[in-house]
């Protein structure tokens, strides 16, 4: 988009070419260790800034001094006493005294898995940051990491935002290999591939890619790497963030790709031949490409019986167009059309509008900004507060306005009906998309009448067939017609009949299961 | 953008070549044409129609040979090709002036219509510009995105057929038998008004250089000719044995009307769907119109983006259509557009095609993408 790249010129005066970064720069990568252990530590002391967190233990192994510098904060306390009990029970064995220092701890008594060897200051620093142990050898010019981490974290709970009946109940956390173990657990296919790489000048957040390698189709991976590599900014401390800077079109309310806090989900998308993002300190996966009809999925439709499922399916679409349409065809109906009500319905709806003093849209617009503070503030209260909310606003207020003769009671049920239709969306940042996108077309509304409502269905299906979400058309499979990706849209079939994969995935095998045998 | 890098840009299948035909030739005549046929034709007006629809599929045919012909070429190009420089110039600033005046034209009457019909006393300058509007943003995004929008307007032309539906069980057989009274020469005048109706196949000429697989443009195009046609076919047969030709002199929009007489449970007005429908396929009709038009200019200009002829075209549409005519000049000058939007259409591509085979020209190839 044009637009984009003046903002980027205009933000930017230099484009740094990308790098793929496949670990991290760091201050002092260039510089080696010195072999004398006090240089190397009052260095990586300085760099740090002597923080009270920082431990420097110094033994004696035979005649040569070790130092073991780490994090307290960041290292698990048992690993650590383990790691010390080790080197010095084992200072005095005869071995030690005839070999390689170096080698012969790094390779006879060290009982860690994680082990490396690093010759320079950056790298230890990076260690160091990491939660891992450094390991110094006085008259070496090499120094040992050995994986110590413990990062706080919560345990795996319930899902809280995509809860389901019947589906699996574990959710993300915070790590980002608790989560990758998650994935891993559900899908054993030795060809996923994992590719870890770092955003964030600053915050070194990791990032994994997960894919599966003979189902994603390469160009995606391709792109999705040019654009995270493009991605400089100081700090990356969520996967929403993330999201806003890869993704298609900046200026369209829709999200462009699919968080979720479920694995079944990802491995799902990753089974349909997506990608994964995984970010650190997120509980939350990003999957790309996705398509719209994708954010109206949840994982429940999958868990039941197709019938209903696809019945369940019909009243998300039917949400999804009155939570945008309703206000606006009630303004248009009561403002322009009210020849077009029924004549059964025209009296109620006049006698109860005939004491309101608003004009339907000032009404209409009113209760919806009303209603979407209560909504604001439920969301930011304690739930046991947030009950509280809801009998103030649904009972009080709505019962109240219509008492004082302020709003008439059909506004109030066509705003809790929007309100509701809204809630039945189970993608929250699509829901959030709906939500917004309702007051332009109830503008519009006020001053075209029904032309308006139209020419608004114009602009807002010409915007969202404008969409793409890396090349993946963002209304497919509707627009363009995918004939064979219908049947998991509006209606969901019986997954004996899901023989393909979806064609809006892109995916290399196709075929995702073979055509059962009539006999 | 970004994913230029792989997403093909601009190139359509030909099921979207289906529908960015079957919506260009569905035009708003579908309202008035079982008055206008049977005006002429009387009771065996469908007969015209379907008359009218064979002619349209041999013309349709013809415009794809010539398109074949020169695959990867634009109508422009073809036109520079086989008749010259400058000849070839002033045949493409016809088809550009028809194209913009036809969108022009095309606003004005159904902008009129909107202010008679949905908003009674609305200010003209208002529901033009909001359409400019609409147009200006879907056709600037290109081929690939019309005709995206195409295909999920093709939906939405369905529930005109459950509507004709309803009248098509309450035929009174003696308004349309016996067929064939009328004689021959008023069913042959009565082609002249469906004829009209189908203009629009001529699109094929000027998407050719978009087409991913040129070779099998025939049947979409064929396709979407006969389904216009029958579609146009049985609203006449049925709004003929529905109403008779006399009362149908009296209507002016025949086929809202009969969505009128429909009543089912609390929902009386079912004509609403019918003027969704009816602004829904004058978009697309326009926005197809606006959109040739700033191709055929920047094809003239030698410009491959059309994206910035999109806005040089909104001043003089916009201006031509708030000073220059208003709605009753519109109608008179809408008779004389189509005039020539049919010898642009029928006529002059066969005779490019004879010209070309004459002086043996041929060619394209992929070049032109």
């Amino acid at each position: 988009m044009s637009i984009r790249s003046l903002l980027k010129m205009l933000s930017k005066p230099a484009q740094k070419k990308a790098v793929k970064r496949d670990s991290i720069d760091f201050p002092g990568d260039k510089t080696s260790l010195s072999n004398k252990i006090g240089d190397n530590v009052e260095w990586l002391a300085n760099m740090l800034g002597n923080p009270p967190d920082l431990v420097t233990r110094e033994i004696t192994i035979g005649t040569h001094k070790v130092t073991v510098v780490y994090s307290e904060a960041l290292v698990e306390k048992n690993i650590i006493n383990n790691l010390l009990y080790g080197l010095m029970i084992d200072s005095n064995k005869s071995f030690i005294m005839q070999e390689d220092l170096f080698n012969a701890v790094k390779e006879k008594i060290l009982n860690s898995g994680n082990i490396a060897e690093v010759t320079t200051l950056g790298k230890a620093l990076e260690a160091i940051t990491f939660g891992d142990s450094v390991v110094l050898f006085d008259g070496y010019t090499k120094a040992l990491t050995l994986d110590t981490k413990s990062w706080a974290a919560r345990a795996v709970e319930d899902s809280k935002i995509e809860s389901t009946l019947r589906g699996p109940r574990d959710a993300f956390n915070e790590n980002i290999t608790t989560n990758l173990a998650l994935i891993r657990m559900r899908l054993k296919d030795p060809k996923l591939r994992v590719y870890r790489t770092f955003v964030g000048e600053r915050t070194n957040t990791a990032l994994m890619i997960l894919y599966v390698e003979d189902i994603a189709k390469p160009e995606i991976f391709d792109e999705l790497l040019q654009r995270i590599d493009k991605v400089e900014v100081d700090g990356v401390l969520g996967s929403g963030k993330l999201e806003q800077l890869i993704e298609d079109n900046i200026f369209s309310p829709f999200p462009q790709a699919l968080f979720s806090e479920r694995p079944d989900k990802a491995v799902a998308h990753l089974l349909e031949g997506r990608y994964v993002i995984l970010v650190d300190g997120t509980p939350f996966s990003l999957i790309v490409p996705v398509t719209m009809a994708q954010f109206l999925n949840s994982p429940e439709d999958y868990s039941d019986k197709w019938l209903t499922a696809s019945a369940v399916r019909l009243l998300r679409y039917a949400a999804v167009l009155m939570s945008m349409f309703l206000p606006a065809i009630y303004i248009a109906l009561t403002t322009f059309h009210y020849h077009l009500i029924p004549s059964q319905l025209i009296l109620p709806i006049a006698e109860s509008r005939a004491v309101v003093p608003f004009t339907p849209f000032t009404e209409a617009i009113i209760m919806e900004l009303t209603l979407e503070l209560l909504r604001e503030a439920a969301i930011r209260l304690p739930s046991a507060v947030g009950q509280t909310v809801g009998v103030v606003g649904g009972i009080i207020v709505g019962n109240a306005a219509i008492q004082a003769g302020l709003f008439s009671p059909l506004l109030i049920i066509v705003v809790a009906l929007t309100a509701i239709s809204t809630f039945i969306i189970p993608n929250y940042n699509f829901g959030l998309a709906v939500r917004f996108v309702r007051f332009p077309i109830a503008i519009i509304s006020s001053i075209f009448g029904g032309f308006g409502i139209i020419i608004a269905w114009i602009m807002l299906t010409t915007h969202l067939v404008t969409l793409e979400s890396f090349g993946v058309p963002y209304a497919a499979p509707f627009a363009p017609l995918r004939f064979s990706d219908l049947k998991d849209t509006i209606i969901k079939v019986h997954p004996s009949y899901m023989l393909k994969r979806p064609e809006s995935a892109r995916a290399q095998d196709k075929q995702r299961q073979v055509p059962k045998r009539e006999n | 953008m970004k994913t230029k890098k792989y997403a093909k840009f601009n190139e359509i299948t030909p099921l979207q070549l289906f529908f960015l035909i079957f919506l260009s030739q569905l035009g708003a005549g579908l309202l008035t044409l079982p008055r206008d046929v049977t005006a002429v034709a009387g009771q065996d007006g469908w007969i015209s129609v379907f008359l009218a629809t064979i002619l349209t599929a041999l013309a349709a045919a013809v415009a794809v040979k010539l398109a074949s012909r020169f695959e990867g070429l634009g109508l422009i190009e073809i036109n520079q090709k086989v008749f010259g420089k400058f000849l070839g110039s002033v045949l493409s600033v016809i088809y550009f002036s028809y194209f913009l005046l036809n969108g022009a034209n095309l606003l004005i009457v159904s902008a009129g219509l909107i202010t008679v019909w949905v908003l009674p006393g609305f200010p003209l300058i208002y529901v033009r510009a909001l359409y400019l509007l609409a147009l200006v943003y879907l056709t600037r995004n290109g081929i690939k995105v019309i005709a995206r929008l195409f295909t999920l307007y093709f939906y939405h032309i369905v529930p005109l057929f459950f509507i004709l539906a309803w009248p098509a069980w309450n035929l009174e057989p003696r308004l349309i038998f016996p067929v064939g009274t009328v004689g021959l020469l008023p069913v042959l005048k009565g082609m002249e008004a469906p004829l009209y109706g189908f203009l629009g196949f001529e699109t094929v000429l000027l998407l050719n250089p978009f087409l991913k697989e040129p070779q099998k443009s025939m049947l979409p195009v064929q396709a979407a000719t006969l389904l216009v046609g029958l579609l146009y076919t049985a609203t006449v047969f049925i709004l003929t044995g529905f109403f008779g030709v006399g009362e149908l002199q009296f209507q002016l929009w025949p086929t809202i009307f009969v969505a009128r007489t429909i009543e089912v449970a609390f929902v009386e007005r079912l004509d609403i769907f019918v003027d969704i429908i009816w602004v829904i396929i004058t978009f697309t009709t326009l926005a197809m119109n606006y959109y040739l038009a700033a191709l055929s200019l920047a094809r003239i200009f030698n410009q491959k983006e059309h994206k910035g002829f999109i806005l040089y075209l909104v001043p003089p549409i916009y201006l031509l259509d708030n000073l220059v005519y208003n709605a009753t000049q519109a109608f008179v000058f809408a008779k004389y557009l189509s005039r020539t939007g049919a010898v642009l259409a029928y006529i002059l591509p066969a005779v490019i095609y004879l010209i070309s085979l004459v002086r043996k020209v041929k060619g394209g190839g992929k070049l032109a993408k």
